[in-house]
């Protein structure tokens, strides 16, 4: 019998239950993807020594998603039971028991969970594959096709049960607590006047200003990091918003609706009444909303601008095609033949052949890494051409160059330039040339070189060299290849052990490589950041889904909670003359303002955010443009909007038919 | 004197196929311009099937309404809000106030609802509450009123606009033998002084005997109809409760 009413009320809800089924499928297909992550045998493999980093992430997103999902979608609960709380109400009057209409309300849940079980999981083998997809493309690795297994089926399994079992134990604690009177009622909202609506507003105004204050000392400060300041930046920030928040929710509507020139047309004195209650109740609710969405927001911001700024770092660390390097051996540089040798792996546009000259000098030790190193004049200029750099005029004298540093430091050698090229004062004081400057490029000219490169005139390196007062010198190779003509796979084969036997057991040491012959490539370091950034990717790309989908299910479900309660209001509304687009115009106003009120400060957020992200790009080396920060974030809150759109959407037209049923409605006037 | 209602042959059913109830059956009468008229009748006789299709909430199957020279079976959804608002003033046996607004927001929506300027609605407002009795009331919430307090303040939105017809439903329904003779008391005043026609469904005859005249409904048909002409109210009453013996109404006389 039970069984019967809970299976025939789904089928006749299932307008009422869209929103919820359609939240707990997405919340299956995140959870199948991040179980697919965690058994797949190939799509993490370029992690390497970070897969177990990776996966442990990924175990650590799920039990977190889980629970959180339990806690919100049994919220959630709660607004759905609100919906039929005149239902409930009937029942026990009829004689039924709470535990009746638990056991039907739990059937009901499970034909749900159950259906959207089948149904995420039939999204979630997509979102999987979309997800590898996205990740791959961010972090420019190619995976094909990521593979499924039983254990991400059964995982996704498991976690579900466990939600269903939370989601449960909520809902029923929410019906035992509900007086009878209270559910054949079934309205819950009543007018009241705005309490110290002043005073609200200074918090408002006064958490407004902090925030702006704190985002722009945030920023001003993003050159010199320091932790305490950032983080008691962040936290200030952080309850900045959820004040706001609570300030201007409190006070919004009391100011507008005092305005009686804008409130006192067609519905807006309906619609701003009928915010104010939801909003005034609410707004502890939003601020919570507000604050984690501001979070995602910017942490998403952050990581792409990082991300993005370290992987194009990368490619200044290495400007040419390939820079072979043969370290110094004692009796003399190796090799000769390297430029021979360089031509057979592709068509060389452009080549050098270059040592540097490593000096020695201890009283530089605490302000670089590595000792000093001198480079020929007509190298450089030639290095730099190939490079695509401008060089700078060194005119007889000498010209530090910084060799692929970050902004940051670059603004610290410039400022320290003079104390530096003091110490070394012996260089210029043996060969009688002035310091003229530094070079305001930040490629690595020498690939590997000290970041305290000195270029000089040309007889300068020869007198050194002559004289041996040099500690070490690296020869090196660079190459620029014509376009798609470079081998790779044929010059690892030509440098490996194997193919070099007398040259490795004359020189038994690898450097940590596993080659005598060391080269870069373009973007060689690119694979160990990919390692080190995809745990972080995961963090931030399920934080996102997860936070936008729950807040957003929640919004959905109390909307629609509060258009049932309100059903009888909006058909008042049309009795006394309001038309059908006048009172659904107010349904959609309410919905859409409610909606979006926990949104607005995450999308003005994004503002400082991006400024913050230029400046960040900037001090990690200006290799993303404002206008690429600009993009990403807008990428990231169009994606975000474009869900809540469809979630808005969704809500208002499950609205709409709820309403225009009450007010095509037979019977009396009531 | 003009009519400000006329129904001819008005046919409402409901139902589909084998099972379908005729509501309103052929049925015809005239509302003057300034009266006072009740409806009365059993349960299941079509009083607020007439009274829902008089203010546009149901359309009808058949037969002609005109409300103040409008043929209200021919206007369309916008023109139909545009009458409802124009025309009509409702008062609801539950009252029907708005709880998340102000008493003063309560009246003023339908003068806001036809744009009406700020200064015009404060004005108009001010006047009916003090009509009504209610200008203490005007920053209350609907919640903060009694029972009679709040028919009050429905009655004011339902005058607010001087509609050419007010709809009551029951308008006593919910409230209490003091309070409902008060409000019929305003009522009979809003008839009297605004010139407002009332045309109001009622089970009750002692509230029926305020109208000038009471129009019976049975099974869907004009069963008869009674005019108080020069009668005292008590006097009137007597004849409503007549009528009611002769088909069986008694049960539901107060």
């Amino acid at each position: 019998m039970l069984f019967k009413i809970a299976f025939r009320n789904v089928r006749r809800q299932i307008g009422g239950y869209l929103i919820y089924f359609f939240t707990v499928a997405l919340t299956v297909a995140v959870l199948f993807s991040l179980s697919g992550l965690i058994f797949s045998k190939t799509v993490f493999d370029y992690s390497l020594g970070y897969k177990i980093q990776t996966i442990a992430m990924c175990v650590f997103l799920a039990i977190v998603l889980t629970i959180v999902s339990a806690i919100v979608l049994g919220y959630g609960c709660a607004f759905l039971l609100r919906r039929r709380k005149k239902e409930f109400g009937l029942y026990l009057t009829l004689g039924m028991t709470r535990d009746n209409i638990m056991t039907i309300f739990a059937i009901e849940m499970l034909f749900t969970f159950l259906f959207s079980l089948g149904v995420g999981i039939g999204l979630g083998v997509l979102m999987y594959q979309g997800i590898v997809a996205g990740v791959s493309a961010i972090l420019v690795v190619s995976v094909e096709w990521a593979d499924y297994s039983a254990g991400a089926f059964i995982m996704t399994i498991v976690l579900v049960t466990v939600i269903f079992l939370i989601t449960e134990a909520v809902a029923s604690s929410y019906l035992k607590k509900q007086k009878i009177t209270d559910l054949l009622k079934g309205e819950k909202t009543k007018g009241k006047q705005t309490k110290r609506p002043h005073a609200w507003l200074i918090v408002a105004v006064v958490a407004f200003s902090t925030l702006v204050l704190s985002v722009t000392y945030l920023a001003a400060t993003i050159s010199r990091p320091n932790a305490i300041i950032l983080i008691v930046g962040a936290t200030l920030a952080v309850i900045s918003v959820f004040l706001t928040y609570l300030g201007a929710l409190k006070c919004a509507t009391h100011y507008l609706l005092k305005n009686k020139k804008f409130s006192g047309k067609g519905v807006r004195t309906f619609t701003l009444r009928q915010l104010s209650d939801r909003t005034q109740s609410d707004s502890m609710f939003f601020g919570v909303v507000a604050v984690l969405l501001s979070i995602v927001v910017a942490g998403g911001n952050l990581f792409m601008t990082t991300y993005g700024s370290q992987a194009a770092d990368c490619e200044l660390s290495n400007p040419y095609t390939v820079n072979v390097s043969s370290p110094y051996v004692e009796g003399g540089k190796y090799t000769e033949d390297l430029p021979n040798w360089m031509q057979n792996f592709g068509t060389a546009e452009k080549m050098l052949q270059y040592t540097v000259f490593e000096v020695e000098e201890k009283s530089l030790s605490k302000y670089l890494r590595g000792d000093p190193m001198l480079l020929r004049e007509s190298d450089y200029y030639t290095l730099a051409e190939m490079a695509d750099e401008k060089s700078a005029p060194v005119n007889g004298g000498a010209l530090m160059l910084c060799n692929g540093v970050s902004v940051s430091e670059l603004n610290k050698l410039k400022k320290d330039a003079e104390e530096l090229i003091g110490k070394l004062k012996w260089v210029t004081d043996a060969f009688s040339i002035t310091f003229n400057g530094v070079s305001p490029s930040r490629k690595s000219l020498v690939v590997n070189g000290s970041n305290f490169m000195l270029v000089v005139p040309d007889n300068v390196v020869d007198a050194v060299e002559n004289t041996g007062i040099y500690k070490r010198a690296i020869t090196q190779v660079a190459v620029n290849y014509k376009k798609g003509s470079f081998d790779e796979e044929k010059m690892n084969g030509f440098f490996s052990k194997e193919n070099m036997k007398d040259i490795y057991s004359q020189f038994p040491y690898t450097h940590g490589i596993n080659m005598f012959f060391y080269a870069e490539m373009t973007g060689s370091f690119l694979p160990e950041l990919r390692m080190i950034a995809t745990p972080w990717l995961m963090l931030v790309l399920f934080l996102t889904l997860a936070t936008a989908l729950l807040s957003m299910a929640v919004l959905a479900l109390k909307c629609l909670a509060a258009v049932a309660e309100n059903k009888k209001r909006f058909r008042v509304l049309y009795l006394v003359g309001a038309s059908e687009r006048q009172t659904f115009f107010s349904l959609f106003a309410q919905t859409a303002l409610y909606f979006f009120m926990p949104f607005a400060v995450p999308i003005l957020i994004n503002i400082p955010m991006s400024v913050i992200c230029i400046l960040l790009s900037e001090l990690e080396g200006g290799a993303l443009t404002p206008l690429q920060v600009i993009g990403n974030s807008a990428l990231f809150m169009g994606a975000l909007l474009l869900a809540y759109l469809l979630y808005c959407l969704v809500t208002c037209l499950v609205g709409y038919t709820d309403v225009k049923k009450e007010l095509h409605a037979s019977g009396s006037l009531e | 004197m003009s009519d400000i209602l006329l129904m001819e042959n008005v046919v409402k059913s409901f139902g589909k196929g084998d099972i379908v109830t005729r509501a309103l059956d052929g049925v015809t009468f005239t509302v003057s311009k300034g009266a006072f008229v009740a409806i009365m009748g059993p349960s299941g006789s079509g009083k607020t099937t007439l009274l829902n299709v008089v203010s546009t909430i149901e359309p009808i199957d058949g037969g002609k309404i005109v409300v103040d020279g409008v043929s209200i079976s021919t206007l369309k959804d916008k023109s139909l809000a545009e009458f409802r608002r124009d025309k009509l003033g409702f008062i609801f046996q539950e009252y029907n106030l708005l709880d998340t607004l102000t008493v003063e927001e309560n009246i003023a929506l339908p003068l806001n609802l036809k744009k009406t300027g700020a200064a015009e609605t404060k004005e108009k407002v001010l006047r009916v509450s003090e009509i009504l009795g209610v200008t203490d009331q005007l920053d209350k919430f609907p919640t903060a009123l009694s029972g009679g307090q709040r028919q009050r303040v429905a009655c004011a939105r339902a005058v607010v606009t001087s509609p050419a017809l007010i709809l009551a439903d029951e308008p006593t329904g919910a409230l209490d033998s003091r309070s409902s003779k008060a409000l019929m008391d305003q009522l009979f005043l809003m008839n009297r002084e605004l010139g407002s026609s009332i045309l109001m469904v009622t089970h009750n005859a002692a509230v029926a005997s305020y109208a000038q005249r009471v129009v019976f409904l049975s099974d869907g048909k004009l069963y008869t109809e009674i005019f108080r002409g020069e009668r005292h109210q008590q006097e009137f009453y007597r004849d409503i409760l007549a009528v009611m013996e002769t088909y069986g109404g008694n049960e539901d006389v107060d």
